[in-house]
C-alpha cells in the first residue's frame, strides 16, 4: 500500500489511511498499558520475560509506523537498532533495555496513544461531519420519508428533525468539508514528522553506523596496504635483487679472465651482463607500474586514462568531462580501479567495444565503464570487481554493476571528491 | 654532427656524451633541466637531440614536451627522446607532426652501443626509431587487420615500424635485401597502403597505419 502521487486522490484516500493508523493508535493504548503493568511486575522474576516479550511487541508495533509513515511522506525511515546480538537471554534483554530507541519507541508509543488517538479522531470526525451533513438531506428526501429518522440530529439546543431543517447543517458540512480538504493533509503530515522525529535514526546512532563502516574500510586499507608492500618485497627480493646479485657475480668473473688474459671470454661474460642488467630494470619498470604509473605522475588521470585506453587490446573510446586534476591519491585509485575493470572486460566479457565516460558533479568523481560483452559481471569474491570494491571503499567510493545475461555490462564507480585547492578558494 | 644533451643524472649525462664524443658527435651542451633544453635547442640547432623524458623541476614529461615544442619552432628539429618506461601515448604525440627525425627509446637500448648509434643516425637523418615495445603494443592492438600477414611479414612489418632500413632488416633476421624488399611489398599490398621509395616516408605510412583504429 504506497500513497498515490495524484493530490486529489492522495487527499482521498487518506481518511482510510487515517483508520489504519487510529486502530494503530488502539493497539498502541494496549501496548502502553501492557507495558505499564509489566513494568510494575519486574520486581518480581517473572515479570522480565513479560517486559522483554513486550518490548519486542512494541517494535514491531513501531516498524510498521515507520513503514506506513514512510509511505505517508515519501521517504524511508530506517530502524535505529544495533544489530541483535547472539548469546544468552540475559543478554539480549540487557541489549534490549540499554538501546536508546527502545525507549523513544516507547515514548513514540506513548504519544501515539494519546496525541496520535485524538489527531485522527479530529481528523476522521471532521471528515464525517462533512459527508454526513451532506448527504444527509437527499437520504431523507428519497430513502426515509419519515421524519422519524434514527439520524443523529438533535444538539441539545435545538433538534434538527425535518429534511428543510437538516438543510440548515450543510454550511456546518460545507465548513467541514473545505476544512478537511485544506487542512487536513497538511495536519496529518505535521503529526506523521513528529513521528520521524522519535522514529527516525538519531544522529548519534548514524554517526556510530559511519564510524564502523568507516573502521572496516580502514581495516581493508591497512590490510590491504600491508599486503601491497610485502608483494614489493618479494618481487623486489626475487626479481630485481637477485638478478643484480648475479650481474655481480658476472662481472667480477669477467673482470677475472680479463687479468687472464682472455678478452674474447670476457667480453661474452660483459655481453651477458648487459643483458641481465636490461631483465631486471625491465623487472623494476614493472614494478613501478604497479606502484604509481609513471604516466600517471606526468599528465594525471586524464592522460593516463588515454595511456591506458591505448594499451587495451579492444577499441576503447574515452570521454572525459573531468576539468580539473584529481587530488593525487584519489586519482591513482581512480586509475587502478578503472585498469582493473578494463583488465576484467578482457578477460570476461568477449566484447568488441568499450567505452569510459568520465565526469564530476556536486563533488564526486563518477567514472563510467560500458562494455557491449555477454553480461554477467558480478562481485565474485577475491574477484576483480571484489577488488574494485574495497580500492574505492578506502575513498568511501562505491561500484554498481548493471550487467544483465546478454549484455551490455555498465559498471559505475562513484567516488567522493574533496574540493580541490582552486574550488575551495573560489567558494 | 652536432649534439644537445639533456639528462639530469650526471653520471648518466657524463656516461652519454663519453660514448658519443668517442663516435664522431659533438655534444655542443649538455643540459639537466628542462627551460635550459629549449633554450640549447633554440639556440644551437643541433644536427640531433638526445632527451630525457623526466627532467627537473617538474619531474614529469618535460623533457618530451620540450622537444614537442622545439619542433614546432623548427619543424622536423632530430630529436631522440630516451625513457625508463614508454608509453604508446607518448608516442603518438612525437609522431603528431608527421615529420619523422623523431626516435623514442628506452633507455637501457642504449647498453647496446652500436645500435644506439646507428638509431642515432637514423634520427639525425630524418628517420624514426621506435623502441621495440612501443611496436610490440601497437602491433598486438592491431592484430585483428594484421591477420592476413604471414610470421615472417609481421617480423618485417614490426622491423620496419622501429624505423629499420631495408638492410638493416635483412642483417637482423639472415635474409636478403632482395627477400626484405619482396616481404614488404607483399605487406604494403596486403594492408592496401601505397608504396614508398623513401625509407623515411614508408615508417611513417606504416606508424600511420598501426595507430589508426
Amino acid at each position: 500500500m504506497s500513497m498515490p502521487a495524484n493530490p486529489i486522490t492522495r487527499r482521498l484516500a487518506l481518511p482510510g489511511w487515517s483508520v489504519l493508523r487510529f486502530s494503530l493508535t488502539l493497539i498502541a493504548g494496549a501496548l502502553l498499558a501492557a507495558a505499564i503493568v509489566t513494568g510494575a511486575l519486574v520486581v518480581f522474576w517473572i515479570g522480565i520475560p513479560v517486559a522483554v516479550a513486550v518490548l519486542l511487541a512494541i517494535r514491531v508495533w513501531a516498524n510498521a509506523q515507520r513503514r506506513i509513515i514512510g509511505e505517508q511522506l515519501g521517504i524511508t525511515i530506517p530502524a535505529p537498532y544495533r544489530p541483535r546480538p547472539k548469546g544468552r537471554f540475559d543478554q539480549q534483554a540487557l541489549w534490549l533495555i540499554r538501546e536508546a530507541a527502545t525507549w523513544r519507541d516507547f515514548a513514540w508509543l506513548a504519544i501515539d496513544a494519546t496525541l496520535g488517538f485524538l489527531v485522527n479522531l479530529l481528523y476522521l470526525g471532521v471528515f464525517s461531519v462533512a459527508v454526513y451533513y451532506l448527504v444527509q438531506p437527499f437520504l431523507l428526501v428519497t430513502v426515509f420519508h419519515s421524519a422519524q429518522t434514527p439520524f443523529v440530529n438533535d444538539f441539545g439546543f435545538y433538534d434538527f428533525d425535518t429534511p428543510a431543517k437538516t438543510l440548515m447543517l450543510v454550511p456546518l458540512a460545507l465548513a467541514c468539508g473545505v476544512a478537511w480538504w485544506r487542512w487536513g493533509e497538511l495536519f496529518l503530515r505535521w503529526y506523521s514528522h513528529l513521528g520521524v522525529l522519535l522514529l527516525g535514526p538519531t544522529a548519534n546512532v548514524l554517526l556510530t553506523a559511519r564510524v564502523s563502516e568507516l573502521r572496516q574500510a580502514r581495516d581493508q586499507t591497512a590490510d590491504h596496504a600491508a599486503a601491497e608492500l610485502r608483494r614489493i618485497e618479494r618481487d623486489l627480493h626475487d626479481g630485481a635483487q637477485a638478478r643484480i646479485a648475479a650481474l655481480s657475480l658476472t662481472l667480477g668473473m669477467a673482470e677475472e679472465l680479463l687479468h687472464h688474459d682472455r678478452p674474447a671470454q670476457a667480453a661474452a661474460l660483459v655481453g651477458e651482463a648487459r643483458q641481465a642488467c636490461s631483465d631486471a630494470l625491465e623487472e623494476i619498470r614493472q614494478l613501478v607500474r604497479g606502484i604509481h604509473p609513471p604516466v600517471l605522475a606526468d599528465r594525471g588521470f586524464t592522460g593516463a586514462l588515454q595511456a591506458m585506453a591505448l594499451d587495451h587490446p579492444l577499441p576503447v573510446s574515452v570521454v572525459d568531462r573531468l576539468v580539473d586534476k584529481l587530488p593525487a591519491p584519489l586519482e591513482a585509485a581512480a586509475y587502478f580501479a578503472t585498469n582493473e575493470v578494463l583488465t576484467n572486460i578482457t578477460k570476461h566479457a568477449e566484447a568488441s567495444q568499450v567505452q569510459v565516460v568520465v565526469s564530476r558533479a556536486d563533488y564526486q568523481v563518477v567514472i563510467e565503464v560500458r562494455d557491449d560483452g555477454v553480461g554477467g559481471a558480478t562481485f565474485a569474491p577475491g574477484g576483480g570487481l571484489d577488488g574494485v570494491r574495497r580500492r574505492l571503499a578506502a575513498f568511501d567510493g562505491t561500484v554498481e554493476v548493471d550487467s544483465p545475461a546478454g549484455g551490455p555490462t555498465v559498471i559505475t564507480m562513484t567516488i567522493p571528491a574533496v574540493a580541490t585547492d582552486r574550488e575551495a578558494a573560489d567558494n | 654532427m652536432d649534439v644537445v644533451l639533456a639528462e639530469d643524472h650526471s653520471l648518466l649525462r657524463d656516461g652519454l656524451t663519453r660514448m658519443l664524443e668517442a663516435h664522431d658527435f659533438t655534444v655542443v651542451e649538455a643540459v639537466d633541466n628542462g627551460p635550459a633544453l629549449a633554450a640549447a635547442l633554440l639556440e644551437h640547432r643541433p644536427d640531433v637531440a638526445v632527451v630525457d623524458i623526466r627532467l627537473p623541476p617538474t619531474f614529469t614529461d618535460e623533457g618530451l614536451r620540450a622537444a614537442i615544442e622545439a619542433r614546432r619552432h623548427i619543424p622536423g628539429l632530430p630529436i631522440l627522446v630516451l625513457s625508463q618506461y614508454v608509453e604508446q601515448l607518448y608516442a603518438r604525440e612525437l609522431l603528431g607532426d608527421r615529420r619523422g627525425g623523431v626516435g623514442y627509446l628506452l633507455k637501457d637500448r642504449v647498453s647496446n652501443v652500436a645500435e644506439f648509434i646507428e638509431a642515432l643516425g637514423r634520427v639525425a637523418a630524418g628517420g624514426t626509431a621506435m623502441d621495440p615495445e612501443v611496436v610490440a603494443r601497437l602491433l598486438g592492438k592491431q592484430q585483428n587487420r594484421l591477420d592476413a600477414l604471414t610470421p615472417r611479414e609481421l617480423e618485417v612489418l614490426g622491423l620496419m615500424a622501429e624505423g629499420r632500413t631495408n638492410a638493416a632488416i635483412a642483417a637482423s633476421l639472415f635474409i636478403t635485401e632482395k627477400a626484405v624488399g619482396k616481404h614488404s611489398a607483399n605487406v604494403f599490398r596486403k594492408l592496401g597502403l601505397g608504396q614508398s621509395e623513401d625509407d623515411n616516408r614508408r615508417v611513417l605510412a606504416v606508424l600511420a597505419y598501426l595507430e589508426g583504429n
